[in-house]
């Protein structure tokens, strides 16, 4: 019954403030005790998953240095592409998730409950962080703070199946192959009125080339579509909702935090890639299936941003 | 239970959180991990009985509470109800083999797992029947064959049977 009672009070939000200082002096003395054990056996165990794992680990090293020789050409081909992008943002007046700032965190604990999709951190409230922050690494969203103390703070991963993420995507017809202008180009059975930044973009680019090739014909992205990415539980899949059927979607598209007015995270933050989207006749919205952005599985340092949602006003 | 009573089993609860929180949780098969603190209550069923089973299930829910993103309580429901079941049920074992409490460690686990996997899901309004869960019902129930002796002992020492007063009155068919 006490417990019947604690959890009524728990779900109706009365009891909220007492737990949550409970669980965060709880977790504040536990972590000079995780801190302590964990130094005395990390290494022991850094030494027998060493002996055990030498061969693949010289192999998985040799691929890692490849493949960052190819990230470092990569970025730097990418950089010019950067600040072109940056300069059209700026003067979109976009909110650009590079100027949040950011604290770096170390993961030191995932999936304390075996029932909830959630990492722990190193880092709190005493470093500025906040419930609601939203979480990036690996190259994409990672989730979103859920509680905080002082020393930490426990992240919900956006596998997890009560997390909720407002996702923007450009349908098909908008996703264009970049001319070496960096300027998008379609066929001319697809144009219609081009806007003002890709005008600008072209004459820019018109103007300082001296080629003899004529520039294909501009033509704005297609209006983007917004959907609600919902977790799905601990090892499966996100689903996104809310999206009409018969949207013209691409497998391995990026689709990125929306930005809306009240949303949880800034825009343009890469979300998940399309695995698969169907729908049928009857259908009342698309059912499309998204596989992280980041490996969510091999973490273990993200990158906080401190950025607080704004709430609503009461409508 | 005395003052002496408590504060061995609130020690035990602490070294349990301590070593859950600590070394079981980093100890990962698939998406899983042991959960010690669930041991605990059943292992305080069928050695003290039902009453005191249920007692130091919902403290050591409550503390595993305390570490846990979920609904706060919930483990104190489930942990009090496996408590309170093993000591229910066990009550009339003969104990003459080692291995006993080791199955009914494993059964009454898979038993709380799938508790509150269904607690959770009404609670929250997800799915639960992922393969996470299906890997979790498989780790916890294993672990807590292994870990059912060495937690034995110690509740033993800290959660003992109830003394049994000669002559009290008993229930109804006692006297």
């Amino acid at each position: 019954m006490a417990s019947i009672t604690i959890i009524t009070l728990d779900y109706r939000g009365d009891t909220h403030g007492l737990a949550s200082r409970l669980q965060s002096a709880a977790r504040d003395s536990m972590t000079p005790v995780q801190d302590g054990v964990q130094a005395v056996l990390r290494p022991i165990g850094s030494f027998l998953s060493g002996a055990l794992h030498a061969g693949g680990i010289q192999q998985e090293n040799a691929h890692l240095v490849a493949r960052m020789g190819r990230l470092q050409q990569q970025a730097s081909e990418d950089s010019a592409a950067r600040d072109q992008l940056q300069t059209l943002l700026r003067l979109q007046q976009l909110p650009w998730v590079g100027s949040v700032p950011i604290t770096t965190a170390q993961v030191v604990n995932e999936n304390t409950s075996n029932f909830t999709a959630t990492i722990n951190l190193d880092k709190g409230s005493a470093n500025g962080v906040q419930d609601g922050m939203p979480v990036v690494g690996n190259g994409g969203l990672v989730g979103q703070v859920i509680q905080t103390w002082r020393t930490g703070c426990i992240v919900r991963l956006i596998t997890d199946a009560q997390s909720q993420v407002g996702v923007s995507m450009i349908p098909t017809n908008g996703t264009l192959p970049l001319a070496p202008d960096g300027a998008a180009t379609t066929p001319a059975s697809t144009s219609s009125t081009p806007t003002s930044t890709t005008t600008s973009t072209t004459a820019a680019s018109a103007s300082s080339t001296t080629t003899t090739t004529s520039p294909p014909p501009p033509v704005p992205l297609l209006p983007p579509v917004f959907g609600l990415a919902v977790g799905q539980g601990l090892g499966k899949t996100i689903q996104v909702q809310d999206v009409s059927p018969g949207t013209q979607l691409r497998r391995g598209e990026v689709i990125t935090t929306s930005g809306l007015t009240g949303a949880q995270f800034p825009a343009d933050i890469p979300v998940a890639t399309i695995s698969s989207f169907s729908s049928t006749a009857s259908s009342l919205e698309e059912n499309l299936i998204v596989a992280p952005v980041a490996d969510l599985g091999n973490l273990q340092y993200v990158d906080v941003m401190l950025w607080e949602p704004v709430a609503l006003p009461p409508s | 239970m005395n003052v002496g009573g408590i504060a061995r089993a609130s020690l035990l609860l602490a070294a349990a959180a301590i070593v859950q929180q600590t070394i079981l949780d980093a100890v990962r098969i698939g998406t899983a991990h042991p959960d010690v603190l669930l041991v605990l209550p059943v292992m305080a069923g069928y050695n003290a009985g039902p009453e005191r089973g249920a007692t130091f299930g919902f403290a050591a829910g409550l503390v595993a509470d305390l570490f846990v993103p979920t609904t706060f309580g919930l483990s104190a429901l489930v942990f009090a109800l496996v408590g309170f079941g093993v000591g229910v049920v066990t009550a009339g074992l003969v104990r003459g083999t080692w291995w006993l409490p080791c199955l009914i460690s494993m059964g009454a686990t898979a038993i709380g797992v799938v508790a509150y996997a269904i607690l959770l899901s009404v609670i929250n309004q997800t799915p639960i029947f992922t393969s996470a869960f299906m890997t979790t019902l498989v780790v916890v129930p294993l672990s807590g064959f292994v870990l059912a002796l060495p937690v034995l002992r110690l509740i033993t020492w800290a959660v003992p049977p109830p003394a049994v007063v000669q002559g009290a009155h008993q229930g109804p068919g006692s006297w």
